[in-house]
């Protein structure tokens, strides 16, 4: 395997800046450094009680890693663009023909992974069944669909895949289902094993042959060091969708789980047809926010300046019509002219370096108006610097700008955020409560003292303690029941969710069915209507989204209830104390629900040869608007369900964190106030038992000595918060109003 | 150069149509022999049809046979049709532009003809404008195809091509395109057209997307349709063509005659995929051609041997059916004149008496005389036997149009009756007398034809 870093170089025309630049994810690396560096500055200054609280922040985002998922048609150019990405050009192997055919995953520097090697995982017996005698989800739908249906098509394929597994693994291969198989070193070779779909083959082959075991693998992981990135990331490259195997197309769209930036590639022949389209409804479903597209292979087309500037534009139109609330940034390029730059040796410079790039670089200015860009002579371009145009021309760097952007915004960047506002409170939450020990100790110092103040103070000590103790139960108490408060009330409001979703599943049911006479009475026939899922979804959302926002407002509500009771309590504590006491913003509401069952396949999503077929055995409008009906409720009631438990989920870890937090910083001060009667005890306990005047002395420097350690720490804790501040601002991402406006 | 080339074709046909002329010559053509084939069959069927004309004057199943061979001889007549599909941006529009024998055409990103562009035969190049109803739409050279409503369904575009004698190209615009979806064209092209060229880019070649389009297509298109493998250019290594070439054959077996890869941008066009693409639409055509013939014979056959039949073995029963067709006119008009008469609310017996009478004296007696014997002759005319005191009986006791009501009754009745006895005469003998000798030459050429066959 090869791993090539561009080199540098001062050429006047570098369009790139720099080896660090092209580190994927910098922003949010930089920013995890500085969280975790001011994080680790304020763990010091911290009493042990309320460290734990940061300390589990800050691990929090050390588990974090972010997922980059490339999805796109066949031939699309994928896996080449995962190659140019991760800047191994000869990583992944492509080929003419459609050749991914297992969904692989790259890690790099993933925690708890291992930072080379290979591991790939073999289907389970049940799996491969599944998908080759059952025929997967899309034989399933079809089933529902159309009962007793069995397509022609979809059996000849499940049998010559079935087949062609037992021709090139032996007809015991069912021994693998369920094992994998670990690899120390990544190869090519080894992946074109398992990964790649071979060439076709009649009779069996060594076990060198590619593609032997890829029918039967089920996934790849794949495990390097960090370089490119700047931070733990996993890139999954996944088979083409519009494959005329439904099977390897089903594999594709079954892996668009949850990640955190998707990259849909495109040709620069097709840009965007409606099988693009269909994909990124789906995923403009899921997560809006998320998407970038790639129009790859801009060097298949002529005239490349000005039809890079057209295709642009084409697409940019149809995304912008399909999509008119989201933005999603456009790049074009050419991983073949990225992976030509990274590997220079081994390029067909005489095929790629040709007059129309030439004019193209110019025209972008990668390359200079006036500088040389022939190949041979004496005025030929260096190969350093056509290194540099052509990975300017490729659109590479701004797809990793644009990948590092979404990163920041990932759930990575939502859990930096979320150690940042823990940070800021305890930050200030430790100044306030030194400055109101400063306070103290100033009183102290101001009237020296007598043996019997001494003995006083040791029992007055002892006495604050035990009543400090009790507030913090009381406290604690009163969380519980805020708590408690706030789980009755989310759960009133998610019931209220999954009645409401239920309510909408069958009010569209109704819609829908209504809508069918009248169509029928219309046209000679309804075929042409076809019922369209998407208003169903957009409406589920909907709901869940103010559903969430409600939940939301409880938390606020429940804090500021709160409010006024804890400023009691601490009060009562700490009576000349000072904290700020302020709800969670709503902005600070910064957790997403996740909508992945709304993304789920129903039958309505089959293509329309299906629905024709269905059709073809409608009888009577009201028959076909009652099946109609039913399909409805039946296919969308268990979407429902899924989405009112998985919005529940998500929401009780969040809710949970968020109280604790919120009760944490009082908490913190009543402990803080507690180690420090503590700390004032035992001292004044030591001291008893030596002589008077020492023990004034001693006392009066002790204390001079902790005033001194408060007022740094003061100083040290203002800091800290104006650095906190300047961090956040600076990384600042999205709002929760910024993300309702994008929906 | 890449992909759709649409807005450029247009171009080039305003200016083929509006301005300088084109040079225009094609590799496709059917081959001679072919050729020479179906101009025999024509011949004979002419012959025949001519002969029959001469006939069909006073011969019902001559005037039949006629028709039948005429519409035999316009189905081999009319142009084979081609239509090129596939998505868009896969090089059909330049694709046809080659077989057309034009120069290898600018491109442009994106496609922007929006409506099928039907090209057929003229001595003069033209373009037209078809709306919905069929009807051209006038407008400006300038302005022509570039009309966004819907009201243009199609463009007809002549050119004194060679090629679309024998064969009509249809140039689609490209499904699973966002913009402009055509696929709904697709089914309605694919049910006039006899040969389909599907086009698919060598680098993309064979997605989800065409395999679900295609089948959804006539299976019958299958035998005689080309997959075409366009910008084959863009693999540079013949080993990846082959390789390509390989996956295709096998994934798409059974669904095309053949599968050919083209450059239709390489130069020069018949050594880059264009002779054999040539080749393949000419053997393409042949068969649909050879197809036609035989399917042309057999009618032809069954035609002549049914008309054979018919004309030289059953005059008298055919004289019947015209002496039962006389019948049914006459009482057709009778029964509605009595209509207009009732109006009048004279009691109408008297004329409609008059007119049987009339009809027997005039027709049926006279064929009764030559058909059948002196008894039979009486039966039917007894039948026939309208006076008005059996009118008077049968109009008894009602009015105004009950009257004529009844009357008509008796019409059916009689046509009932008629029919049966002319049943029942005794079966014909053979008469070959019936046939004259041009018509017997005319079809014993269709009959050995099809026994050769």
């Amino acid at each position: 395997m090869t791993s090539t870093t561009r080199t540098e170089s001062g050429a006047p025309h570098d369009p790139a800046e720099g080896a660090e630049s092209w580190r994927i994810g910098a922003d949010l690396h930089a920013m995890t450094g500085e969280l975790t560096q001011l994080g680790a500055q304020l763990q010091t200054l911290l009493d042990a009680s309320i460290a734990p609280v940061v300390g589990e922040a800050l691990a929090a985002v050390k588990r974090q890693h972010n997922r980059i998922a490339v999805l796109g048609q066949i031939k699309a150019g994928k896996s080449s663009f995962v190659n140019a990405l991760v800047q191994r050009p000869n990583l992944l192997p492509a080929d003419v023909n459609p050749w991914t055919a297992v969904v692989t995953r790259l890690h790099f520097a993933v925690p708890g992974q291992p930072s080379n090697g290979a591991l790939f995982t073999f289907f389970g017996q049940d799996e491969w069944k599944r998908f080759t005698t059952d025929g997967g989800r899309l034989k399933e739908l079809a089933g529902r669909l159309i009962p007793g249906y069995d397509p022609e098509e979809v059996q000849r394929q499940l049998a010559a895949t079935r087949q062609r597994a037992e021709t090139r693994l032996g007809q015991h291969y069912h021994r693998l289902f369920g094992k994998d198989r670990w690899y120390d070193t990544v190869t090519p070779d080894v992946i074109e094993r398992y990964v790649c779909l071979g060439q076709h083959i009649d009779e069996p082959q060594s076990e060198l042959i590619s593609g032997r075991y890829a029918d039967i693998t089920k996934t790849a992981d794949l495990y390097f060091e960090a370089e490119p990135f700047a931070c733990p990331a996993t890139v999954i490259d996944t088979p083409g969708t519009n494959d005329p195997a439904l099977i390897r197309d089903e594999i594709t769209l079954d892996s668009i789980d949850d990640a955190d930036v998707y990259v849909v590639v495109l040709t620069a022949q097709q840009p965007l047809t409606t099988a693009d389209l269909a994909l990124l409804r789906i995923l403009h479903g899921l997560r809006k926010n998320r998407i970038v597209v790639f129009i790859n292979r801009m060097d298949d087309i002529s005239g490349i300046d000005t039809g890079s500037r057209a295709i642009l534009d084409g697409v940019r139109a149809v995304l912008n019509s399909e999509f008119p609330a989201t933005e999603i940034p456009i790049v074009t390029g050419s991983a073949l002219w990225a992976n030509s730059a990274l590997e220079m040796e081994t390029a067909d410079l005489d095929q790629i370096w040709v007059p129309e790039l030439i004019a193209y670089a110019r025209s972008i200015g990668a390359l200079g108006a006036s500088e040389p860009a022939s190949l041979s002579g004496r005025n030929a371009i260096s190969r350093e610097r056509l290194s540099e145009v052509l990975y300017a021309c490729s659109g590479m760097p701004q797809m990793v700008e644009h990948i590092s952007n979404l990163m920041l915004k990932g759930t990575h960047g939502y859990w930096l955020t979320e150690l940042g506002s823990t940070l800021l409170a305890a930050a200030e939450s430790m100044t306030n409560s030194a400055r109101n020990e400063a306070a103290t100790l100033n009183k102290f110092l101001k009237k020296p003292d007598a043996e019997n103040r001494m003995t006083a103070n040791h029992a007055r000590a002892t006495t604050e303690m035990e009543r400090l103790r009790k507030i913090a139960v009381e406290m604690r108490q009163f969380q519980y029941t805020a708590d408690d408060w706030l789980r009755r009330e989310t759960s009133d409001t998610l019931n209220g969710l999954r009645v409401e979703l239920e309510r909408e599943v069958t009010r569209f049911a109704a819609s829908q069915a209504a809508a069918i006479p009248a169509a029928w009475l219309r046209g000679h026939s309804v075929q042409p209507w076809r019922c369209d899922a998407l208003p169903l979804r957009s409406l589920m959302e909907e709901r869940v989204l103010n559903a969430f926002w409600e939940v939301g407002k409880l938390l606020v509500d429940t804090q500021r209830q709160a409010i006024p009771e804890l400023r009691r309590m601490l009060e009562a504590a700490v009576p000349d104390f000072v904290l700020q006491l302020s709800p969670t913003s709503l902005l600070n509401f910064n957790l997403t629900p996740s909508l992945t069952p709304l993304s789920k396949a129903v039958v309505f999503d089959l293509d329309d040869d299906w629905w024709q077929l269905w059709w073809r055995n409608a009888h009577s409008p009201a028959e076909t608007a009652r099946k109609i009906e039913d399909m409805i409720v039946a296919e969308f009631i268990p979407v429902a369900g899924e989405l009112a438990r998985s919005v529940e989920t998500d929401l009780e870890v969040y809710l949970a964190a968020a109280i604790e937090r919120f009760f944490g910083r009082c908490l913190g001060v009543v402990y803080t106030a507690i180690e420090r009667e503590d700390k004032f005890a035992r001292s004044t306990t030591a001291l008893l038992d030596a002589s008077i005047d020492a023990a004034a002395g001693h006392v009066s420097r002790e204390h001079n000595e902790r005033l001194n350690e408060v007022l740094q720490r003061i100083n040290s804790g203002d800091r800290l918060i104006r650095a906190l501040k300047v961090c956040m601002d600076r990384y600042a991402p999205m709002t929760w109003d910024e993300k309702r406006a994008n929906r | 150069m890449n992909s759709g080339t649409s807005s450029k074709l247009l171009t080039w046909l305003r200016q083929t149509f509006y301005g300088a002329p084109a040079a225009t010559s094609s590799q496709v053509a059917p081959s001679t022999a072919q050729h020479d084939a179906q101009i025999a069959l024509l011949t004979r069927l002419q012959f025949a049809r001519e002969a029959l004309a001469a006939e069909s004057g006073g011969n019902p199943t001559a005037r039949r046979v006629f028709r039948a061979l005429t519409r035999v001889e316009a189905r081999l007549r009319r142009p084979v049709r081609v239509a090129v599909l596939g998505e868009f941006n896969t090089g059909k529009s330049s694709l046809v532009h080659l077989l057309l024998g034009g120069v290898s055409p600018q491109s442009s990103v994106m496609t922007d003809v929006r409506v099928p562009i039907h090209f057929r035969h003229g001595e003069k190049p033209a373009l037209a404008q078809i709306g919905a109803d069929g009807r051209p739409i006038p407008a400006e050279p300038r302005t022509i195809a570039n009309d966004r409503g819907a009201r243009v369904q199609l463009l007809e575009a002549r050119l004194p091509v060679e090629l679309l004698r024998g064969a009509e190209i249809i140039d689609a615009p490209g499904s699973a395109n966002p913009i402009h979806d055509a696929s709904a064209l697709f089914p309605r092209i694919a049910r006039n057209v006899q040969i389909a060229l599907w086009c698919t880019s060598a680098t993309q070649a064979w997605k989800g997307s065409e395999q679900r389009m295609w089948l959804t297509l006539p299976p019958r298109l299958r035998r005689a349709s080309l997959l075409v493998v366009t910008h084959a250019d863009r693999l540079r290594k013949s080993a990846d063509r082959e390789k390509v070439m390989d996956r295709l054959r096998r994934e798409t077996a059974g669904y095309f005659r053949k599968t050919l890869m083209v450059s239709s941008t390489a130069q020069p066009w018949h050594t880059n995929g264009g002779a054999e693409l040539a080749h393949e639409l000419s053997a393409a055509i042949a068969s649909v051609t050879a197809a036609r013939e035989q399917a042309a014979t057999r009618t032809a056959r069954r035609i002549a041997g049914w008309a054979f039949e018919r004309l030289s073995a059953s005059g008298e029963a055919d004289d019947a059916a015209a002496l039962m067709a006389a019948w049914i006119a006459y009482s057709d008009a009778l029964g509605a004149n009595l209509s207009t008469g009732a109006a009048t609310n004279a009691p109408p017996l008297g004329a409609f008496a008059r007119a049987i009478f009339s009809f027997v004296s005039d027709t049926l007696g006279p064929w009764l005389d030559r058909h059948s014997d002196a008894a039979r002759r009486r039966m039917i005319l007894d039948l026939f036997r309208c006076d008005l005191a059996m009118l008077a009986d049968a109009t008894d006791g009602v009015r105004g149009e009950a009257v004529t009501a009844r009357l008509r009754g008796i019409l059916r009745q009689l046509r009932e009756e008629l029919a049966e006895m002319l049943r029942e005469l005794p079966a014909p003998r053979a008469r070959p007398s019936g046939l004259t000798p041009e018509t017997r030459a005319a079809l014993e050429p269709l009959l050995e034809l099809a026994e050769g066959a």
